[in-house]
């Protein structure tokens, strides 16, 4: 799962070129921008089965991959 | 001859505040806050070493440094060295901020360790940069990396108490030149004087009763026009700015805990923003009590959000802010109540000074409530456009006879029309200018960068209606002999060359473009998708 959201986020935001690190700050590093965040929250919930509100992601939960699946996974559980 | 009173300098306003309360924080970020007192020595000390690289008064330096206290104490400097600031979008491509760098020619460039990397890719084109200053940065190693530049790093900045005396700027010296997207492909830089920007620094000062207790924020990046009021009006007044950190924007939720826990008392953003955190911002979980006005600028507000943000924020006024870059603001509006109906937000009154005039396509003046351009006279407009004599000319330019004689009018290029109430209603634009998130984005600068593409013969960008984001941008595009693009290929291609607002979201390729009768592309209907 991971490997697919990151590789998701390569190709949508970096075009393909480069490689991110699971603990690296995506937002906060300039990777993706208000417009790339509801696009990946869109992909998100389809390709996760998910439904993600924009109020429960926070700075503190989403801006790297390792929090993301955190985040994404609390939610497929619960 | 008319004498005019000197307004002053933009960088007596931190000398002043930090005379008057040197212990009072004046930038507060994520990593912590600078008194008055210090970001005055501090950035005394950023103006030497740029007066020791030859800075003098009238000269620019480029600012290219991520949002943060750092890139606010090296702005001061620019400043206090008697020079205008350039800032470059940080977030944007290197090559894009190459191109800003050669147009200004600019010899000095104060930036950041993090952007080392961006900056070696700058500097494999060719330009005019001879020194940069590190304003962060104590690793000697970056002499290496940036050669030949001349490099000066943090250890090397000192504290001063005054500013070099090579400062000689007075209110007629250029304050900054913002960059904004420009019609033909090359961006174009916007040249505002102090004169200019204390005329509007002033009026807001007072306008929104800002005082030493007001904590500001800091949302708009700073080659934006609406940080001139996030950081020169707080300076005014001695009141605190405080930074979003950089990403957060994205987060409503963040950035709604950031109002509450920064206590802030005066927002100042583009409509989207707080559209976003209306909906997904959590806000009645908050005590938003502190902030007491919202200003809003850059896009049109839907009077069915406005509505609702304002009804979730009782306590606060709600201020809308109109001006292009070349006017600073020229005209507002104080929203007395939320919206009843749907009907547009009026931009509002001439404001700072200046003056509102509505003309048909023939340069008369329309009767009141009819639909013409506005132009605007006054105390706030810029001087021209940094070495384009020729764009400056299309838009500044001399009443003749009848009322307008004798003022200097900036053509904003926006349809308005005068309310009985007498207040300005905004219609669209003229031309090719479109809003993207508060963004001003010339299609024809899209379309200048994909047709460099190899594979492309014709490109055209339209902008789709968007009630939240302004507009959505989508590319069509004929291809020269290959059928097929690829669109990673092809948003790659963009990234390279555009900031990432003016990349375009969709491309679809056609064998050819419908027309008008006039043989112009058909821009409706490839907007309308209906091709």
């Amino acid at each position: 799962m991971q490997e697919k959201l990151k590789q998701y986020i390569v190709e949508t935001f970096m075009y393909g070129e480069g490689d991110i690190e699971p603990d690296q700050s995506l937002f906060g590093g300039d990777i993706i921008d208000s417009l790339g965040f509801m696009k990946l929250i869109a992909f998100i919930e389809k390709e996760f089965d998910v439904e993600l509100d924009m109020s429960e992601v926070s700075m503190e939960n989403f801006d790297s991959l390792n929090e993301m699946m955190k985040t994404i996974s609390k939610k497929t559980e619960a | 001859m008319s004498r005019r009173l000197a307004t002053g300098v933009l960088h007596d306003l931190v000398r002043s505040a930090a005379a008057d309360r040197p212990e009072t924080p004046a930038v507060r970020s994520g990593q912590g806050e600078i008194t008055y007192g210090e970001l005055d020595a501090r950035s005394n000390g950023v103006a030497h070493c740029l007066a020791e690289q030859g800075v003098r008064t009238g000269d620019r330096v480029g600012l290219y440094v991520d949002k943060s206290i750092d890139s606010v104490i090296g702005l001061t400097g620019i400043l206090k060295a008697g020079a205008s600031y350039v800032p470059l979008d940080p977030q944007g491509p290197p090559a894009r901020a190459a191109r800003i760098l050669r147009d200004c020619g600019l010899e000095v460039l104060i930036t950041s360790r993090k952007k080392r990397g961006r900056l070696q890719q700058i500097l494999q084109e060719e330009l005019s940069l001879r020194a940069a200053v590190l304003i962060d940065d104590d690793d000697d190693k970056a002499r290496g990396e940036l050669a030949p530049l001349d490099v000066v790093l943090r250890g090397e900045i000192r504290h001063e108490d005054d500013p070099p005396d090579t400062c000689t700027a007075t209110d007629e010296n250029l304050a900054y030149i913002l960059y904004t997207s420009g019609s033909t492909g090359a961006p174009k830089g916007v040249a505002i004087s102090h004169r200019a920007s204390m005329a509007f620094v002033k009026w807001s000062h007072e306008t929104f009763d800002l005082t030493p207790d007001d904590n500001v924020s800091s949302h708009a990046p700073f080659h934006f026009d609406l940080s001139i009021f996030d950081l020169h009006a707080s300076f005014s007044a001695g009141a605190t700015v405080c930074l979003v950190p950089q990403g957060m924007s994205v987060f409503p939720q963040s950035l709604a805990k950031f109002i509450e826990t920064q206590k802030i008392t005066t927002w100042y953003s583009v409509p989207s923003v707080l559209i976003q955190l209306l909906l997904h911002g959590r806000l009645g979980e908050r005590d938003l009590g502190s902030l007491r006005q919202v200003l809003f600028a850059g896009e049109v507000f839907h009077a069915r959000y406005l509505r609702e943000v304002m009804a979730s924020l009782p306590h606060a006024k709600f201020y809308n802010l109109y001006g292009p870059t070349e006017t600073n603001v020229c005209t507002y509006y104080a929203v007395p109540e939320p919206p009843a109906n749907d009907d547009p937000i009026p931009i509002g009154r001439p404001c700072a000074g200046d003056e509102g005039f509505v003309v048909d396509e023939d340069g008369q003046l329309v009767q009141p409530g009819e639909t013409g351009e506005l132009l605007v006279a006054g105390p706030t407009l810029l001087n021209g456009y940094w070495g384009d004599e020729e764009k400056t000319r299309r838009v500044l330019i001399e009443g003749g006879a009848g009322p307008l004689e004798g003022r200097r009018l900036y053509r904003t290029g926006d349809l308005v029309h005068l309310r009985n109430d007498g207040h300005y209603e905004f219609h669209g634009r003229r031309d090719n200018m479109v809003k993207t998130r508060g963004y001003r984005v010339e299609l024809g600068e899209i379309e200048a960068a994909l047709n460099r593409h190899p594979s492309v013969s014709e490109a055209v960008v339209v902008a789709k209606p968007d009630e939240m984001l302004g507009n959505r941008l989508e590319a069509w595009l004929v291809p020269r002999d290959a059928p097929s693009f690829d669109e990673q290929d092809l948003k790659k291609f963009c990234a390279d060359r555009l900031p990432q607002h003016m990349i375009p979201e969709r491309f679809f390729v056609r064998e050819s473009l419908p027309r008008t009768s006039t043989a112009k592309v058909d821009r409706e209907r490839l907007a309308g998708g209906q091709f």
